[in-house]
């Protein structure tokens, strides 16, 4: 028993929780953000890959790890705009495209860094914990929750921006039409590429930022295939989220706790669980919890069907 | 007279074949341009791509062995393409087949290599094809998108494999490496010698699943159903068909050949279960089945390809000290240009070209 | 509501002359022109196909014309998109709505009125109080637009088009989907809305609507605008000519019949459907007779068919084919034909060669099967007899099915559906977009199933198909079967008041 408690009611497993919690928050959010407007984004995972990478290089050339995270976002923007040359502005297929940068995103970033960082895993520029005055005093959690890296503040703030955003105003009104019936929108004269677009240039900078989030939060450095999967599991979690920007937050959050619990049990060594079995703990259940919401969700109508004007 | 036709190279861009060729060509090209860029030496680089390819026999033995496994994934995945599925799920298949291989040659250590591979190959089948019927079940049953549920399962398989490797079937005396057993003699798939080559029995073997695929597609019924409920969702519910059978069905295809890959690439290659068993074949089967068409015969030269460019690539990495990674670069390129030359766009344009070759036509005549 | 101002002669509100439009080999608009005064409400009347929406799409920007001039307040201008049609004040109201199901109508309101970044739910819904009570309706401006009924939506359409700085409204077929009262609502709001000085288009098919309700009439057909009437000064007989243009042929030859054992049964039919419910439904065919269904497209039609066809899961109730030793299992035998209505989302794999597609569903009826194996070849002879029979024009057997046009893709469905001698034939709109002469064929095919003794079960939202082939004529209104009828002469009338939802009890039994 108290094993357990230790397992959970403890400073360790809640600081790691928001850890791992965040760049699965940022990209969530954004994958919500393209979803809504109808494009089913695959190559997120690439996405933050390419962003944990130009977010090393930009924190590495400038020194800056701000530079380094505003790098990161367009790193991934830049990904995002490829897929949006071909499946808004050719209408191809949005699965095989997002395969498709997924493996360039490999392929160019293994290559790259060892072209210019070297083999050798150089400690760049990076973001320390930053401590919200007061709030970080409160006792028990407040130090570990108000004192995280500037990822996990900014991710909560989009979140909480993109849902005004998707909800209140008429960019958000023209995203969700895009993904659920193009040509209405069309039809009273807004365009839905260029609305498209916007929402997968977000997507794209949001997942670069929780490729960078990794990189220059956690291990302040590049190394080959370090989002490993991270993107793939958001892109389950945004069913889950049921396309609500603000939910990404608490189901990231929710994951990041199953997979902080796989490795506390390795590290607290309490129960005999074999260390593949622990990590497997966090697939399973997103696939649980995928099933529970496919059943009960809709998602958006025209998601991942390409739209051109006749 | 020559058709106004002929003279916009109509006929040709109607084939795909030549679409297939032309975005390898230029996606090679642009691959070579990045090499290029990032100041790699092409001079040397080049001379390595080639040799290490088909530049002798040993290279072309590596050519074939490289291909062998994305080819029975690439048919996989090009059964459920024409199903209209997609199986993003080869590496867990592959991983929970081989994992089920080593136990099972383990646990009934047949000794007549003919029946030892048989049964490997059966194992391997009903392995990989179980992994991916659940991916099935749940998207006709749950409504769950095949496309994620395989990648969770890709990781879940992996795991799985992993946790086996390094505990209860981990070799004890494999020198601290965290891998399986060798597999034993019998199960084991020999190397070919047809002339001066040698060849990989395992290729044989892929060739005759792409001509079983071929028949099971195009001569009989369940294929014609598979096909209409890929083509038409609604209208094969019209035909009587009972889709969500069929989407288990196609799926549990999908994941059997990807479940042989992995037996035939344990028993033929690699002998021994290990972390690394499979770098990314899944993924490279994909690629293998767009660039094939989703058609048995262009799986196999696609496979073939594929398997060339990676032979290539990793003696590239060994002569010219250009990283083999660019190989993915490659695929990641040729991938995106094939949906740009397949997109609604350009068939959009093609047709509206073709309209108007037609009335140039007419005109004319 | 007092007569309409006489416009100043010269000064049109709107004009559009000669307008062209063509689409890959048909000409969809060939010279139309059309002339709006201010204060008018104009209809623009026409048969199915005869241009009217194309025309329409051109004015609304959606659409862009081939050549032709449109002169708006006496200055040429350009229509590229709706965007630019609102802002010279043109508002549209289409046949079938552009609303977002998945917003409310709020949201929906907001998404074409007004530019400012942000939205305010509560301005809006002032707005749209505004209009209801100058309008009329109760709209809920949080409702969801997929919980309301085609009614409703349709009346959002018309408030939204109102909601901004509208000089001309321009309505495509609004009554269709109305029940009468809100027909009757509507045309007071319209009326209203021209005694302020602004212009009504009107686009409709239907006669009376004309003299109810417009100040003057342009007539259209096969894409050209044939002329222009005085409503006041024109007659029925005037129209008809001028719209139809040639007579209207329905006479077939059709041997009496008997009916004989039921072939079809449907009882205390429930359906759950995504547009309609359908409540406790009751019909049955039996050999020897069409019994067509009659109603405005979306009362539940669609879903009785899926059900019978099997591809929809009824809520409760019971279909049952034939008897029971006749073997057939859930209609899926080759005596029951099944002619969808969409050949594109449900009739054919498009991406199939023909020859696979006329076998579709039937390989095993067919004995083209052995051991789970195709007989390609004789799969092949078999759909060359059956193509030529139906006179599919396609190039070979090989081709994909998705190439063929419109009218030969219905042919191969039908070739498809009617080669084994059906008993009974399950048909929805199958003349759907085929020119007169195909929509001939497959009217004299089913009349053919009939003469043969078989059973046919057929759904038009034309009311003339209907007219020329059924024996039997149910009217279906909101998922009910609102009246069962005989065709004759004075038949019409009534089945016009079924299907504007009348309870007028007439079982012509």
């Amino acid at each position: 028993m108290d094993a357990l408690i230790e397992l959970f009611i403890s400073t360790a497993f809640v600081a790691s929780t928001l850890r791992l919690a965040v760049p699965l928050m940022l990209a969530a959010t954004g994958e919500v953000i393209s979803e809504r407007a109808g494009i089913l984004n695959i190559g997120l995972e690439g996405m933050m890959l390419m962003g944990a990478f130009t977010a090393v290089i930009g924190a590495d050339l400038t020194g800056s790890p701000w530079l380094g995270a505003i790098a990161g976002a367009a790193g991934g923007a830049a990904l995002a705009s490829i897929h949006g040359v071909i499946v808004i502005r050719w209408a191809g297929d949005q699965v095989v495209s997002g395969l498709a940068l997924n493996l360039g995103a490999l392929g160019l970033t293994t290559y790259l860094s060892r072209k210019i960082l070297g083999t050798e895993q150089t400690e760049v520029a990076h973001f320390e914990p930053v401590n919200i005055p007061i709030l970080s005093d409160l006792p028990f959690f407040g130090p570990t929750v108000f004192g995280q890296s500037p990822f996990f503040y900014f991710a909560i703030a989009m979140a909480g921006m993109l849902s005004w955003v998707l909800f209140r105003t008429r960019l958000g009104l023209a995203w969700r039409s895009a993904g659920e019936d193009p040509d209405a929108l069309d039809s009273v004269g807004v365009s839905v590429a260029r609305t498209r677009w916007t929402a997968l240039l977000v997507c794209g900078a949001m997942a670069g930022l929780g490729g960078a989030s990794i990189s220059l939060a956690q291990l302040f450095t590049f190394i080959e295939n370090m989002t490993g999967g991270s993107g793939f599991i958001a892109l389950a979690l945004v069913i889950v989220t049921r396309w609500r920007p603000l939910w990404a937050v608490g189901v990231a959050t929710f994951f990041a706790s199953a997979d902080a619990l796989a490795l506390r049990i390795q590290a607290l060594d309490v129960v005999d669980i074999p260390f593949q079995i622990s990590l497997m703990i966090p697939l399973v259940l997103t696939l649980v919890m995928y099933g529970f919401a496919a059943r009960a969700g809709r998602s958006p109508a025209a998601l991942g069907r390409s739209w051109l004007k006749s | 007279m020559t058709s106004k036709r002929d003279a916009l190279g109509l006929v040709l861009l109607g084939r795909e074949s030549f679409v297939v060729s032309a975005v390898i060509i230029l996606g090679l090209l642009l691959s070579l341009v990045m090499l290029a860029v990032t100041g790699a030496d092409l001079g040397e680089a080049l001379p390595a791509l080639l040799s290490g390819s088909v530049g002798d026999a040993r290279a072309i033995e590596e050519t074939l062995s490289q291909s062998v496994p994305i080819m029975f994934v690439g048919l996989g995945v090009a059964v459920g393409l024409r199903a209209g599925l997609f199986n993003i799920g080869g590496e867990g298949q592959i991983y929970v087949a081989a994992l089920a291989g080593i136990v099972v040659s383990q646990w009934l250590p047949v000794d007549v290599p003919v029946l030892a591979v048989a049964l490997l190959l059966v194992v391997g089948f009903i392995a990989g094809g179980i992994w991916a019927a659940a991916a099935g079940w749940m998207r006709a049953y749950l409504h769950m998108n095949e496309v994620i549920t395989t990648i969770l399962l890709n990781g879940i398989g992996f795991l799985l494999a992993s946790w086996a490797i390094h505990g209860p079937l981990r070799d004890r005396d494999g020198g601290g490496f965290p891998w399986s057993e060798k597999i034993g003699e019998p199960f084991r798939l020999p190397i070919l010698d047809i002339g001066p080559l040698t060849m990989p029995s395992g290729f044989l073997l892929a060739l005759c699943a792409a001509v079983i695929v071929w028949i099971f597609l195009d001569k009989t019924v369940i294929g014609v159903e598979l096909r209409t409920l890929g083509d038409n969702r609604d209208a094969a519910a019209y035909a009587g068909a009972r889709v969500p059978l069929l989407v288990i069905v196609a799926m549990g295809c999908a994941g059997a050949l990807a479940g042989i890959a992995g037996v035939v690439e344990l028993s033929g290659s690699q002998e021994r279960l290990s972390d690394f068993f499979s770098p990314g074949y899944g993924f490279t089967a994909i690629a293998v089945a767009l660039v094939g068409n989703a058609r048995a015969g262009g799986v196999v030269l696609a496979a073939l390809f594929f398997g060339a460019l990676t032979a290539g690539a990793s003696s590239m990495e060994r002569i010219a000290q250009v990283p083999a990674s660019t190989s993915l670069v490659a695929q990641a390129i040729i991938v995106a240009l094939l949906v740009v030359a397949r997109s609604e766009r350009l068939g959009r344009w093609v047709r509206a070209r073709r309209q108007l070759a037609a009335a140039l036509d007419g005109q004319v005549t | 509501m007092g007569p309409p101002p006489k416009p100043a002669p010269g000064s049109h509100l709107l004009a559009l002359a000669d307008i062209w439009k063509r689409y890959d080999a048909t000409v969809a608009l060939s010279g139309a022109s059309l002339e709006i005064e201010r204060g008018e409400i104009h209809a623009l009347l026409g048969e199915n196909g005869a241009g009217k929406t194309t025309l329409m799409n051109v004015l609304d920007g959606i659409t862009l014309p081939d050549s032709g001039t449109i002169t708006w307040s006496d200055t040429e201008v350009e229509i590229d998109s709706p965007k630019s049609a609102v802002s010279l004040g043109i508002g549209m109201v289409h046949q079938h709505d552009r609303l977002v199901p998945a917003l409310t109508v709020w949201e929906n309101i907001a998404l074409a009125v007004g530019t400012s970044f942000k939205i305010s739910r509560d301005e809006i819904a002032e707005h749209l109080a505004e209009l209801t009570e100058r309008y009329g309706g109760v709209i809920n401006p949080d409702a969801l637009v997929s919980d309301l009924s085609v009614g409703e939506r349709q009346w959002v359409s018309l408030l939204r088009a109102l909601a901004g700085e509208v000089k001309l409204l321009v309505l495509d077929e609004p009554t269709s989907t109305l029940t009468p009262i809100e027909r009757d609502r509507l045309f007071v709001a319209l009326r209203h809305y021209r005694a302020a000085g602004l212009s009504v288009i009107f686009i409709t098919h239907k006669l009376d609507e004309v003299f109810a309700l417009c100040d003057r009439v342009t007539v259209m057909r096969g894409g050209e605008t044939v002329s222009t009437f005085d409503v006041a000064s024109t007659t029925h007989a005037q129209l008809v000519q001028s719209m139809v243009g040639r007579a209207v042929d329905t006479d077939f030859d059709r041997a009496p019949s008997e009916r004989g054992e039921i072939l079809l049964q449907v009882e205390s039919l429930s359906v759950q459907g995504a547009r309609q419910t359908i409540v406790n439904l009751d019909l049955e065919v039996s050999r020897g007779e069409v019994v067509g269904i009659a109603g405005v497209d979306g009362n539940g039609q669609g879903e009785l068919i899926e059900v019978i066809c099997g591809v929809r899961e009824a809520a409760a109730g019971a279909v049952t084919f034939g008897d029971e030793h006749h073997g057939w299992h859930n209609g899926r035998a080759a005596s029951v034909a099944r002619i969808p209505e969409d050949r594109h989302r449900h009739g054919l794999a498009l991406g199939l060669p023909l020859w696979e597609n006329v076998h579709l569903g039937r390989f095993r009826n067919r004995g083209l099967v052995r051991n789970g194996f195709l007989n390609s070849r004789r799969a092949y002879e078999a759909s060359e007899a059956m193509l030529e029979a139906f006179d599919v024009r396609c190039s070979s057997p090989d081709q994909p099915s998705g190439e063929l046009s419109g009218g030969n893709q219905q042919k191969a469905v039908l070739a498809r559906e009617l080669s084994d001698d059906p008993d009974l034939v399950v048909a929805m709109n199958p003349c759907r977009g085929l020119d007169i002469g195909a929509a001939r064929f497959v009217l004299d095919q089913l009349v053919a199933v009939r003469d043969r003794d078989g059973g046919v079960l057929f759904v038009s939202y034309d009311l003339d198909e209907i007219l020329a082939i059924s024996d039997r004529i149910l009217v279906m209104a909101s998922g009910r079967i609102a009246g069962e009828l005989k065709p004759g002469p004075d038949v019409i009338e009534q089945i016009g008041l079924l299907m504007g939802g009348a309870e007028i009890g007439v079982k012509a039994q």
